[in-house]
Parts: structure tokens; C-alpha cells; sequence
């Protein structure tokens, strides 16, 4: 997540969105941890089974979907920056 | 008293590649940031070990070098293919549209987060769990 943090001011310009999609349900838990762990982009708290609908298995996990709604791309577990880096510009081409 | 691991491991402290020990007469090759290996002059490994130990462990194991771990030159393949396996990025790719029953809450405004929301930008969501 840190990672992706510092991501977003390089890659919101270029219209991507980030969101953290939260698993705990209660919203001022997630208002704390979100304090705790440094997160500032916006955040989401699923409604019921999100892991299969988004192709994950684990959290935490990073999903890269399209402008069209599909889901090109899953990793899970903890990935540096180029990592994501890299997925990003992954995702942008196949935009084009 | 310095011992053959002691100076295998400072020598590969300093090259972090293939290099010979003259001294001991065997050579070490790092593989790929994920193992290693201790290869005798005739070529037959001697050790390998899957995974870097922190610097220094070899140091604490004194005297000549130990009976082999993993000793079998069969495995050779195997350490390689996990060498290079470890260097690829690892990911999944689904290219399956966000399904309709997906659903979920924006924190901030409470407004909905679902497929319909998520068509128009690509979007990166990370999944978490507050701890």
C-alpha cells in the first residue's frame, strides 16, 4: 500500500484511479487503521464476497482493471514499486 | 582461527558472482540472488542452499566444510529454474469483467462502489484488512 501511495501523484494525472477497498466493514475501524498505516487515497469498505468476484485469493492483493470494467491483471501479497510501476504502464498500453 | 566458511563467505561478501577460492580450492557461484552453491575442484557441488542466509551465517559455522545439504548435481535444473523464477514478476491475468454482484461503499461520501462505477478509468483497487 505505501507503494502504491506514492504512485498516485504520478499516475493520477494520468487518469488512473486508486482505491483502497477495505475488508473490515466497520467504517471507523477503517478510519483508524487507514491513520495508522499511512493510507490517503480513498477508501472503500466491501459489501460481502469480494475476493472471487475480483479473481483474488489473499489480501492483501492489487487489482488492475481497465476503463472498460475488466479486471487485466491481479497480484498478491506485498510488491515494490516497480512492480507496480510496471503493471501500471501495462495497464495504460493495453488502454490505447 | 579462521576457517574455510569464514573465508568463503568473506569472499563472497566482496564478489557476489562466480569467482575461485585459491585457497580452498573450490569456487563459489551465486545464483541469480535466490541460492548458492559450493562447487570442489573436480566440479561435484559440495553444498547448495536455496535462499541467501544472512550475511555472517557462515561465519558462525567453524571448521572444515559440512557433509552437503543438498549435494545432488540433478538439482542443478531445479536451482536454476528457481533462481530465474524469482527474478520474474509473478502475477495473475484474468481479463474477466468486474462481475455485477461485486459491491461495495466509499468511506467518505457513502456512495456506491460497483462494476457500473468502475467503466469510464482504469482503476487499481488494493485489497486490506486494518489491523
Amino acid at each position: 500500500m505505501p507503494e502504491l501511495e506514492a504512485l498516485r501523484s504520478t499516475w493520477e494525472p494520468r487518469g488512473v484511479r486508486f482505491i483502497a477497498l477495505s475488508l473490515e466493514p466497520d467504517p471507523e475501524r477503517v478510519r483508524r487503521g487507514a491513520k495508522e498505516f499511512g493510507v490517503t487515497m480513498p477508501i472503500a469498505i466491501a459489501d460481502g464476497e469480494v475476493l472471487a468476484p475480483l479473481k483474488v485469493r489473499q489480501v492483501p492483493s492489487t487489482v488492475f482493471i481497465d476503463a472498460q470494467g475488466v479486471i487485466r491483471m491481479t497480484a498478491s501479497g506485498e510488491h515494490d514499486r516497480r512492480f507496480f510501476e510496471r503493471r501500471l504502464k501495462q495497464l495504460t498500453a493495453e488502454e490505447r | 582461527m579462521v576457517s574455510q566458511w569464514d573465508e568463503v563467505t568473506t569472499r563472497r561478501r566482496k564478489a557476489h558472482a562466480a569467482f575461485p577460492d585459491h585457497h580452498t580450492g573450490r569456487l563459489a557461484l551465486v545464483l541469480a540472488l535466490d541460492g548458492f552453491a559450493y562447487l570442489g575442484a573436480n566440479g561435484v557441488v559440495q553444498q547448495a542452499l536455496l535462499g541467501l542466509p544472512e550475511w555472517g551465517t557462515g561465519a558462525t559455522i567453524a571448521g572444515p566444510m559440512r557433509s552437503p545439504a543438498v549435494a545432488s548435481p540433478r538439482l542443478w535444473p531445479l536451482l536454476t529454474v528457481l533462481s530465474l523464477s524469482a527474478a520474474c514478476d509473478v502475477y495473475d491475468r484474468p481479463n474477466e469483467r468486474v462481475p455485477q454482484h461485486f459491491q461495495s461503499t466509499m468511506v467518505a461520501d457513502g456512495s456506491r462502489l460497483d462494476a457500473s462505477v468502475l467503466v469510464g478509468a482504469p482503476t487499481v483497487l488494493a485489497l486490506w484488512v486494518p489491523k
